[in-house]
């Protein structure tokens, strides 16, 4: 038995965490910049008709309980189309591999830290990135649950403890255009806390001890994330009102700042930051382990451990120049990344869904 | 008594004809042969001897005489004599065998090299002329430290006595506990060399065969010429060979060798040393004390919660100080900092270099204490605690802050129970630092996560160190950060046991507990 | 000065993977491993020398948006304000 095997509280873990890490600091002012005071209500459409895609993902892989995804398009699309898919996504997990440790990197310096070199902070990131690559899937998947149950704690925490600055009017008016702009931003919040998720796909479900018990788990790991994420977008609102919101890059941090409960709890952003980098470390060692798992698979790899090392100087690299500036960076946001995962994320899926019931209907059995 | 007659060419030659490992019918050639092969070792004994009325018996007995028990010698030359007239020409061997067999612990071969295995443990060897085997009399000297008190676990309420190097008086002062036909024993001995004996121990049922069945084989799988500790053992089956963390739990103190039995673990006695391990250890069992259990549940809770308090002040409490006098000043309220500015004022070093020294004073203080004379122990505290803290404070060398910031690391790590845990987070804390230096807070959350990395990712035997934590075991915590009351532990720690998982009966369960309650 | 030393560290670290772990791909005849090494590596030191001269190499990203440009004034209408 070679196989890696995590269970199904991991698998929670797992989606919680790659949903929370994705957005939880980020999503918070374009969502505000496109829906106003009625982001919040974007999150919720989000958090809806995200547990239904995550269902639909488990619908699609449990057709395959031994395949992983890479497997999964190469059965369904053919050798050469599926192929130019699997590099695609590869493409996918390593250019999001290089963008956390660039998010992590920019906002210590802009917000923290400002006379420390980017880069600094970055391979500091990525060391660690590459140690959780190297111990492998059961050990990381094991931190996971750690790193969540912190993560959520210290997210809670702040959160409660920034309750009392909440103004309700912020708030208001209530769906003043209409259904529509929270529509919109609940693209943009999916686009970072749900179709993400794909990577799941991964070791869902030919590594998990208990198949039959994981969708359950899979979808209350997203709607756990869901529910984090809603929050931040929620209180952001609440607290500084939508304005402030949208011109904040790190929003929730900013909110963080306003804690001031006697004198023990003030000057405790950092518990906002610590939170978002064990979530987004879930995330990243994720894609970090998705790209090599499926580069291992294209490639025909023997020992994908030995690759781990030169991507992570690669990853390095790339965190410097994959961004020249933050109008660029939210420029890509829009223009790049959504559609880029809404293709890899969304349509992917659905099209191997239709090519499954096609094959299906057309051979009058299981695939 | 008779010594040996004088070596013979033509002895040589006969003994040449033996067949390598048996030993032949002629006695003296045998003793020739296990006398060249002891070398000029004057305290190899053989006595040769010959009964007054029966000349044609001739019998050798030997022993190592720095290793045998003089009371065993006399006694038995007494219970030797007493046999004088029973003794018939043809059935020497046989006689002496069934008589020391019906009294003492006998052991009987034809191997030479079983012959030297039971001359290298203690025991008296019987030959006799014209048999081609030895009996073996049990007769190892077993005086040594007497059961004392152990030296580095202590404890205020609870057993007092501690294990000492001697094997059988450790097997003892355990099964002593655990009256039960059902705790097995296995004897390995390990080390070319040496030949130290090992003795597993464990509960049939209640451990895991596989957890046995693996450990017995790391174990034969050692190859080494000597095994002088347990930590030789550890260091050669421990799953992650670089891991700094300790995945044995060794303890000097019977009952809690007892209670680590009870809940499936298996225990691994080393002969010549003090101190048992047991195996499968988890991450948290380093921080349990046995008086956990000999106090009551919330107080117990409590002195568990104050450990892991320990730890976390152990392992970052320098690295913190200087992370954030460093890089975020803006955390630290106003008047406090302040007083550290004033403090530092004059202050020659960077603060991370400031620790830095004084981590390692203290270091250096701890290693001194530890290898120093007992005598000289006041002097060491008076240098450490004046010369160092107060003198260096008011020559302005260090602050006073950092000095309180390592006084008080150092205390902390006395607090865990386990000192190669404690040592473990000790290093650690070095590494915390230099991050905290380089980098601040940012770097201590990575370290962090790099250590929650490496803690989920080593095993012991096959367990996830953080077992009942990551993964997560559903009712299984209820000894893991508290220590809830007995009668609510049911069952035995995940993973661990095996068929028997419940330590409370099923019965308990059922009784009405209404009855008992009494209402005033 | 900045540049310099990201370029330096990424090169030290590109000769340490070079000297360790490379030789030993190539003894274990792992030959697709190395060869994602040597992409790899190569990559990096050619994004770490155009920092340090300042030449601009093809970044990632950009590819990505001139995929997507067709989409680009359908996504203007659907996620931009207003």
């Amino acid at each position: 038995m070679n196989k890696k095997i995590i269970t199904n509280k991991q698998l929670f873990s797992l989606a919680a965490g790659g949903s929370i890490g994705g957005s939880v600091l980020v999503s918070a002012p374009l969502m505000a910049g496109i829906a106003k005071q009625d982001a919040w209500i974007g999150a919720l459409i989000a958090l809806i008709y995200g547990a239904c895609y995550i269902f639909m993902l488990t619908c699609l892989s449990s057709q395959f309980p031994n395949m992983n995804f890479v497997e999964i398009i190469q059965t369904l699309l053919g050798k050469w189309l599926g192929s130019a898919f699997c590099v695609y996504y590869i493409f996918l997990c390593i250019l999001l591999s290089a963008h956390i440790p660039w998010y992590v990197g920019d906002f210590l310096t802009t917000m923290v830290m400002p006379e420390t070199p980017q880069y600094f902070v970055n391979a500091i990131y990525i060391i660690a990135l590459a140690i959780g690559v190297s111990y492998g899937l059961e050990a990381f998947a094991r931190a996971s649950e750690i790193f969540l149950k912190a993560g959520s704690f210290l997210f809670i925490l702040a959160m409660v403890l920034v309750l009392p600055n909440a103004h309700i009017g912020n708030l208001q008016p209530i769906l003043e255009n209409g259904i529509l702009p929270p529509l919109k931003s609940s693209v943009v919040l999916s686009s970072f806390s749900t179709f993400t998720l794909i990577i799941l796909l991964m070791i869902y479900p030919s590594n998990i001890n208990e198949p039959k018990k994981a969708s359950k788990e899979f979808v209350k790991g997203y709607i756990w994330g869901g529910f984090i994420s809603f929050t931040s977008i929620f209180l952001s609102i609440l607290v500084l009102g939508w304005n402030i919101t949208s011109k904040s890059r790190y929003a929730a941090y900013i909110l963080a700042n306003e804690i001031e409960i006697g004198v023990i709890f003030a000057r405790i952003e950092f518990i906002v930051f610590a939170s978002w980098i064990l979530t987004q470390f879930v995330v990243n060692v994720l894609y970090f382990y998705a790209g090599i798992s499926s580069l291992a698979h294209l490639l025909k790899l023997k020992q994908s451990g030995k690759v781990i090392l030169p991507l992570s100087l690669f990853l390095l690299a790339l965190a410097e120049i994959i961004f020249p500036g933050n109008i660029y960076q939210e420029n890509w946001i829009v223009f790049g990344w959504v559609p880029f995962i809404i293709t890899l994320g969304l349509v992917l899926p659905l099209c191997l869904f239709i090519v499954y019931w096609i094959k299906r209907l057309v051979s009058g059995k299981q695939v | 008594m008779k010594t040996p007659r004088k070596i013979t060419q033509a002895k040589k030659r006969q003994q040449a004809s033996f067949p390598e490992s048996n030993l032949g019918s002629d006695l003296f050639a045998n003793l020739t042969r296990i006398k060249t092969d002891f070398g000029q070792n004057n305290d190899l004994v053989v006595n040769v001897l010959q009964w007054d009325d029966n000349p044609a018996c001739i019998y050798a007995v030997l022993y190592l005489i720095s290793f045998t028990n003089k009371d065993t010698i006399n006694s038995l030359s007494d219970e030797i004599d007493s046999l004088k007239n029973k003794v018939s020409t043809k059935e020497t061997y046989s006689t002496l065998r069934d008589f020391f067999s019906g009294i003492r612990v006998c052991k009987e071969g034809s191997k030479l090299m079983d012959l030297y295995a039971e001359l290298l443990s203690g025991n008296m060897v019987f030959l006799v002329n014209g048999s081609e085997r030895y009996f073996s009399v049990l007769a190892e000297n077993t005086e040594g430290r007497a059961v004392e008190e152990p030296s580095a676990q202590t404890v205020i309420r609870g057993p007092k006595d501690g294990f000492t190097e001697n094997l059988n008086q450790n097997i003892f002062l355990v099964r002593k506990r655990i009256k039960n036909t059902s705790l097995k024993l296995e004897n390995l001995s390990v080390g070319k060399l040496t030949k130290t004996a090992i003795s597993l121990m464990y509960i049939k049922g209640i451990a895991k065969e596989s957890i046995i069945q693996e450990i017995r084989d790391r174990i034969n799988r050692i190859e080494i010429d000597s095994i002088l500790e347990g930590a030789y053992i550890e260091e050669w089956i421990k799953d992650d060979r670089y891991s700094i963390f300790p995945v044995f739990l060794s303890s000097e103190k019977p009952d809690s060798v007892a209670a680590a039995l009870t809940e499936g673990k298996v225990a691994i006695f080393t002969d010549g040393t003090p101190y048992v391990l047991s195996a499968p250890a988890v991450m948290v069992d380093f921080f349990h004390s046995s008086e956990d259990y000999y106090h009551h549940f919330i107080i117990s809770s409590l002195m568990r919660i104050l450990r892991y308090m320990a730890f976390f002040i152990t392992l970052l409490t320098p690295a913190l100080y200087i992370g954030i006098t460093t890089f975020h000043h803006e955390m630290i309220p106003t008047q406090l900092l302040i007083s550290i500015a004033a403090q530092r004022e004059g202050v020659p070093f960077s603060t991370f270099l400031e620790g830095l020294i004084l981590e390692v004073t203290f270091e250096v203080l701890r290693e001194a204490g530890v290898r120093m004379p007992r005598a000289i122990g006041p002097a060491i505290s008076i240098v450490g605690a004046l010369v160092l803290g107060q003198a260096a404070v008011d020559a302005g060398i260090f602050s006073a802050a950092i000095v309180i910031v390592v006084s008080i690391t150092a205390i902390s790590s006395f607090s865990i129970p386990n000192y190669e845990m404690s040592n473990a987070i000790r290093t650690a804390r070095f590494v915390f630092m230099v991050l905290a230096g380089l980098i601040g807070l940012y770097g201590i959350f990575v370290g962090l996560i790099v250590l929650t990395l490496h803690l989920c990712k080593i095993k012991s035997i096959g367990i996830p160190y953080m077992t009942p934590i990551a993964p997560h075991i559903k009712g299984g915590n209820k000894d893991t950060f508290f220590r809830f009351p007995l009668w609510s532990m049911k069952k035995r720690p995940y993973g661990i046991h095996g068929i028997d998982e419940r330590r409370v009966a099923d019965e308990y369960d059922k009784q009405d507990k209404t009855k008992d309650q009494e209402f005033r | 000065m900045k540049n310099t030393l990201f370029f330096l560290f990424v090169t030290a670290t590109t000769l340490i993977i070079c000297v360790t772990v490379i030789p030993n791909l190539l003894k274990k005849r792992l030959y697709p491993e190395f060869w994602v090494s040597i992409v790899a590596l190569g990559l990096s030191l050619l994004i770490s020398f155009s920092k340090v001269f300042d030449f601009s190499v093809p970044n990632p990203s950009d590819l990505i948006l001139w995929i997507y440009s067709p989409l680009k004034g359908l996504i203007q209408g659907l996620l931009k304000q207003g």
